[in-house]
C-alpha cells in the first residue's frame, strides 16, 4: 500500500532514484524545521494543523509558520454556532503561533456577535509586527460592520492592508503607517470624511480610484 | 561582457567537476556572495549535492537566466514542467541544496511542490505519501485531533 502511493508520486519521473528502497523512506520528516515550516507555508494555517496529527516530528512544526491564513466554511454563512467555533479556532491559532513576527495574516469570515474578540486578533497581528493584514468580513446582514482597532492605523511594519466588504472605516486619530505600499478597500463603510481624510492624508498624491 | 563568460567551478560531493558561467552560477546567492568576496577562483566544493542534484539545479538556474525576457507566464509554464518532472525523493535532495546554495526561486519552487502533495490529502494519505511513521498512541492521535478539531472536523 504505502509502495504503492509512493509510485504513483514518481510515474512519469524521468530522473532521481527509483528503486523501492530510495522511494520508501521518510525524507521530509528530516528535514529542519525551518524548512518544513517554509512548505506550510505555502498551504492554509487550517491545511498545516492538519499535519499536527502526522507524528510528534510535525506536532508543533505548524505553530512557527510566519504566516497566518484562515477562511471560515461555507456552513459559516448558516450556522451561528459554527461561526462562533471558528472564532475559538482563531483564538487558538493565535495562542499557539510562536512567531514574534509574522510576514502576513490573511481572516476571510463570517462575523460573530463578539466584536471585541475579533478586534483583539488584529490587535495581536499589530504587536506582532504584521507585514500585510487582509481581512474580508461577511455576515454583516446579521452583525453591524466591524470598527478595526486604531492600534491598526498605527503599525509601524505594515506594508500591505487589504479590507474588503464588511468593515467600517473609523479613524478617530493621526494615521502612522509608515511602510505601507498596498492600500485595498473594497466594499468598505466609511463612518465620516475625517476618518477618510485622515487615511488618505499621505496618500492622497498616490491614490488611484477604481470605479466600480 | 568579460565578466559575463567568466566560468565558475563547482565540485560536487561524488566527484563530478561541473563548469559553470558567473551569469548562470550567480544565481546561486551563496556563489554570488563568494565571488564578491573574491573566493570564487578555484573550485568551489559543495558538500552533500550530488552531481546528479547539482546538475538539475544548473539547469534551473540556465533556464532562468536563458528565460529573463521571457514572460512571466512562460517562466511560470518551464517552472511547472520542471518541478513536476521530479520524483520525492530528487524533490527532497533538491529542497535541501536550494537552500544551501540559497537560490530563493527554486527553494520556493520545490517547497510550493511539496505543500500542493500535501494540499487536499488527508493526514492518513500524507503519511502513505511521504512515509511517515505514525508514532503516536491511538488516545494521543484522538487528543490531538480533538484539540485542533476545527482542521479536522470542517470541509471548505
Amino acid at each position: 500500500m504505502a509502495n504503492s502511493a509512493c509510485q504513483e508520486i514518481n510515474v512519469g519521473s524521468k530522473r532521481g532514484r527509483s528503486s523501492d528502497e530510495a522511494i520508501c523512506v521518510d525524507r521530509i520528516s528530516r528535514l529542519p524545521d525551518v524548512l518544513i515550516q517554509h512548505i506550510l507555508s505555502f498551504l492554509s494555517t487550517k491545511e498545516a494543523m492538519t499535519t499536527s496529527v502526522l507524528s510528534k516530528r510535525w506536532l508543533w512544526v505548524w505553530t512557527s509558520v510566519p504566516i497566518i491564513d484562515l477562511q471560515d466554511t461555507p456552513s459559516c454563512r448558516t450556522d451561528l454556532n459554527i461561526r462562533f467555533r471558528f472564532g475559538q479556532f482563531v483564538t487558538r491559532v493565535l495562542i499557539l503561533n510562536k512567531m514574534a513576527s509574522l510576514d502576513k495574516f490573511c481572516l476571510k469570515f463570517n462575523l460573530v456577535d463578539h466584536p471585541s474578540h475579533v478586534t483583539t486578533w488584529f490587535r495581536d497581528a499589530v504587536s506582532r509586527d504584521v507585514k500585510e493584514l487582509d481581512i474580508t468580513i461577511h455576515g454583516t446582514q446579521i452583525f453591524p460592520f466591524l470598527k478595526l482597532p486604531f492600534a491598526l492605523f498605527t503599525a509601524r511594519t505594515l506594508q500591505v492592508l487589504k479590507l474588503s466588504q464588511g468593515v467600517e472605516l473609523h479613524v478617530p486619530g493621526p494615521v502612522s503607517l509608515p511602510c505601507l505600499k498596498v492600500l485595498h478597500l473594497v466594499w468598505i463603510k466609511y463612518m465620516n470624511d475625517e476618518s477618510v481624510s485622515r487615511l488618505f492624508a499621505d496618500y492622497v498624491h498616490t491614490v488611484r480610484h477604481r470605479p466600480t | 561582457m568579460a565578466s559575463t563568460l567568466k566560468k565558475i567551478i563547482l565540485k560536487s560531493c561524488d566527484g563530478k567537476i561541473l563548469e559553470v558561467e558567473e551569469a548562470v552560477a550567480v544565481q546561486s546567492q551563496m556563489i554570488k556572495n563568494m565571488i564578491e568576496d573574491d573566493c570564487a577562483n578555484e573550485e568551489i566544493p559543495l558538500p552533500d549535492i550530488t552531481g546528479e542534484i547539482l546538475s538539475m539545479i544548473i539547469e534551473y538556474c540556465k533556464m532562468h537566466v536563458d528565460g529573463e525576457n521571457n514572460s512571466n507566464n512562460e517562466l511560470i509554464a518551464r517552472d511547472a514542467d520542471f518541478i513536476t518532472r521530479v520524483d520525492l525523493n530528487t524533490l527532497y535532495y533538491l529542497i535541501v541544496a536550494a537552500n544551501f546554495l540559497n537560490v530563493k526561486s527554486l527553494l520556493d519552487l520545490t517547497c510550493q511542490r511539496v505543500a500542493d502533495i500535501i494540499k487536499g490529502k488527508s493526514p492518513e494519505e500524507i503519511r502513505l505519501t511521504f512515509n511517515i511513521k505514525n508514532d503516536f498512541t491511538p488516545e494521543e492521535e484522538e487528543e490531538i485531533r480533538k484539540k485542533n478539531a476545527w482542521a479536522f472536523d470542517y470541509k471548505d
